[in-house]
């Protein structure tokens, strides 16, 4: 009775739904109608409702069957789940058999496969800037995905390793692009040398960590450039690796040039610079003078009777000789001294400015080098020593300054002894010649007359 | 095989100091060449000068006048300026050892500071190098200079002596020829 009330109820509900159904389709459909006709719709639905459900409870017969179809339904559900329990059972069973495994040994696979993921993972991190994967070369797999070890696993990282060691020990032409030093990327010939360097013709290749694109080294020695190409064209079998990978170049790169160097110096160097080729400049004018006077005099010694006014020798004799004669000898002798006393300074123009110069270089080359220690010791106050690099700057300045000090007053030294060497050999001469005629002179006028005397002079100075 | 034996020293400390010791080397080499000279000059010719100039001052027949001292003087100075003549350039030399010693002391130092900047950590055998560098050629100036100094000293006071010999020399010469 149960069943069939419940079925009752069930038709019920399915009339009243799709009475609703119907209701809602004629609302749709009836929304621009007027209100009398939804309500007729309403009632004739109703009216065919009810028809279908006396229909319903009057056939019998087809409620059997439908409850005959449900009751065989129910069953074979019921035989259904028995089987998925059955199933159930049984995988739990499994599962605690594996359990019970994996509380055995896995704990040592879950180790194992930890080292092999952190290796595996630090390997590929190493290579990523090494020299070695340049080609197409596959790097070691990578575990950390991986929940369950398995031996491909194993035996893939152990290959992987072994083709990249075999590959440390070849060297290898290929086609790479590389980018020089303006960032123009070009395919080139490269040689990859294991793992210590690649480089192309003239120049040394770097890269970045992570990035495949290679850079030509800023700076290749020009000899290590020269090896490269000669290896290159395979003249010779030496060849320039830096086993440092990459820091004895990032070394070269830092490395000023002399230029640079010279830079380094600061306002103090190219103040001592300035000083010294000026000074060497008046040195080279008067010294060019100097051999000028020199040829001169030179000239001048040869016709002693032709005598000239462009040379300080001949100035001297012209003024002794129109000097009255007729006095006596300590008076002539304090003329012809004063005459050569007049020629001097034109002779010692330039030496003490050349002097003074080689003696201040040095002392500028200490100036620049006390203002650099300076500047290093307020970098040491601000940033600290923990960095040496800071100090450099000061540093390199304090001692370019003193080296081109020194260097500058080397060559100023030089000419400075050439000049006074010259000028004081010039002066010795005038003065020679102008003592050695006028004892000439005083003899000729004196009773005996030995007339050699001009010509023992001449040998003398010769 | 022996010569290389013997310059193997030689070449390591060159590769110690640098290339401001070949220039010390020169230098002193020049130094030394010039004190070898003089010594030379010295023994040789300077005395067959000195004679002859004795001999023509004694061939003169005035020796008394005011003319005849004037030329006397002039003639010794003369002879006296040729020994003296080399003398500015030994002094520049032994002036520049030091000068050189103390440049090869600070390129050494920017060695050191190159290889502190470039290797950041402190290792000791990253700056022997350039300690080395600093300090050879500071010694080498310093002992080149010395000797230089000995040289020097030694000619200036073989110079004076002989500028009092020389007239005495001719004092006599013109005493022996009158009595």
């Amino acid at each position: 009775m149960t069943l069939r009330q419940r079925l009752n109820a069930m038709a019920l509900s399915c009339l009243v739904g799709i009475s609703g159904a119907a209701l809602s389709v004629a609302t749709a459909s009836a929304q621009d109608e007027p209100l009398t006709s939804l309500r007729e719709a309403r009632e004739a639905a109703e009216m065919r409702d009810q028809t279908r459900l006396s229909e319903l409870l009057d056939d019998r017969q087809a409620l059997e069957t439908a409850l005959e179809d449900a009751r065989e339904a129910n069953q074979q559900a019921q035989q259904e789940q028995e089987a998925l329990a059955a199933q159930r059972n049984e995988q739990q069973a499994l599962q605690q058999e594996l359990d019970a495994r994996q509380a055995e040994q896995g704990e040592d696979f879950d180790r194992i496969l930890d080292a092999l993921a952190r290796h595996s993972t630090e390997l590929r991190e190493s290579l990523s800037g090494s020299w070695i994967n340049l080609g197409e070369t596959e790097l070691p797999p990578r575990l950390d995905g991986v929940d369950v070890l398995e031996g491909r696993h194993i035996e893939q990282l152990f290959d992987r390793l072994m083709a990249l060691t075999a590959k440390t020990a070849t060297i290898e032409k290929q086609q790479a692009p590389v980018a020089d030093a303006d960032g123009v990327i070009e395919t080139r010939d490269v040689i990859r040398l294991g793992d210590f360097a690649a480089f192309t013709q003239r120049d040394l290749l770097e890269r970045d960590e992570g990035d495949s694109t290679l850079t030509v080294a800023p700076r290749t020695p020009p000899e290590v450039a020269d090896i490269l190409s000669a290896f290159f064209q395979g003249e010779t079998r030496q060849v320039a690796i830096d086993p440092t990978q990459g820091q004895v170049l990032a070394a070269l790169a830092q490395q000023p040039s002399l230029l640079e160097r010279f830079h380094q110096g600061g306002a103090v160097g190219y103040v001592v610079v300035a000083l010294g080729l000026f000074g060497l400049l008046v040195a080279l004018l008067q010294y060019i003078y100097l051999l000028g006077v020199t040829l001169k005099v030179r000239r001048q010694r040869r016709q002693l009777d032709k005598l000239q006014e462009d040379n300080p020798l001949g100035r001297v004799l012209l003024r002794f000789y129109s000097l009255d004669n007729h006095q006596a000898p300590e008076a002539l002798e304090a003329r012809l001294d004063e005459a050569v006393l007049a020629e001097l300074p034109r002779l010692e123009r330039g030496q003490p400015i050349v002097k003074l110069l080689a003696a201040v270089a040095p002392l500028l080359g200490l100036l620049g080098t006390v203002t650099g220690m300076i500047v290093t010791f307020q970098s040491i106050t601000v940033f600290g020593t923990g960095d040496p690099q800071l100090m450099a700057g000061g540093i390199s300045q304090a001692l370019v300054t003193t080296v081109l000090g020194l260097v500058t007053a080397v060559p100023l030294l030089f000419a400075q002894t050439a000049l006074a060497g010259r000028s004081r050999q010039l002066s010795n001469i005038v003065e020679g010649q102008a003592s050695a005629t006028l004892a000439e002179h005083l003899e000729s006028r004196s009773p005996y007359q030995p007339h050699t005397v001009n010509r023992d002079a001449d040998r003398a100075m010769a | 095989m022996l010569i290389e034996q013997w310059l193997e020293p030689l070449q390591r400390l060159l590769e110690a100091g640098g290339s401001v010791l070949v220039v010390l080397a020169v230098l002193a080499v020049v130094l030394f060449s010039m004190a070898l000279e003089r010594w030379w000059y010295y023994r040789v010719t300077w005395r067959m000068a000195r004679r002859s100039l004795v001999k023509r001052w004694a061939a003169r027949e005035d020796h008394r006048s005011w003319s005849a001292r004037t030329l006397r003087q002039v003639w010794a100075d003369e002879l006296i300026m040729r020994l003296r003549r080399p003398l500015p350039w030994l002094k520049l030399l032994v002036a520049l050892c030091p000068l050189f010693g103390l440049l090869g002391t600070v390129t050494g130092m920017i060695t050191v500071f190159d290889s502190l900047t470039l290797s950041e950590t402190h290792q000791a055998r990253a700056m022997a190098d350039g300690v080395a560098r600093a300090t050879l050629p500071t010694l080498t100036g310093m002992a080149v200079a010395v000797v230089g100094l000995l040289f020097i000293s030694r000619l200036e006071h073989v110079i004076r002596r002989e500028d009092q010999r020389l007239h005495d020399r001719l004092a006599r010469a013109v005493e022996d020829t009158h009595a």
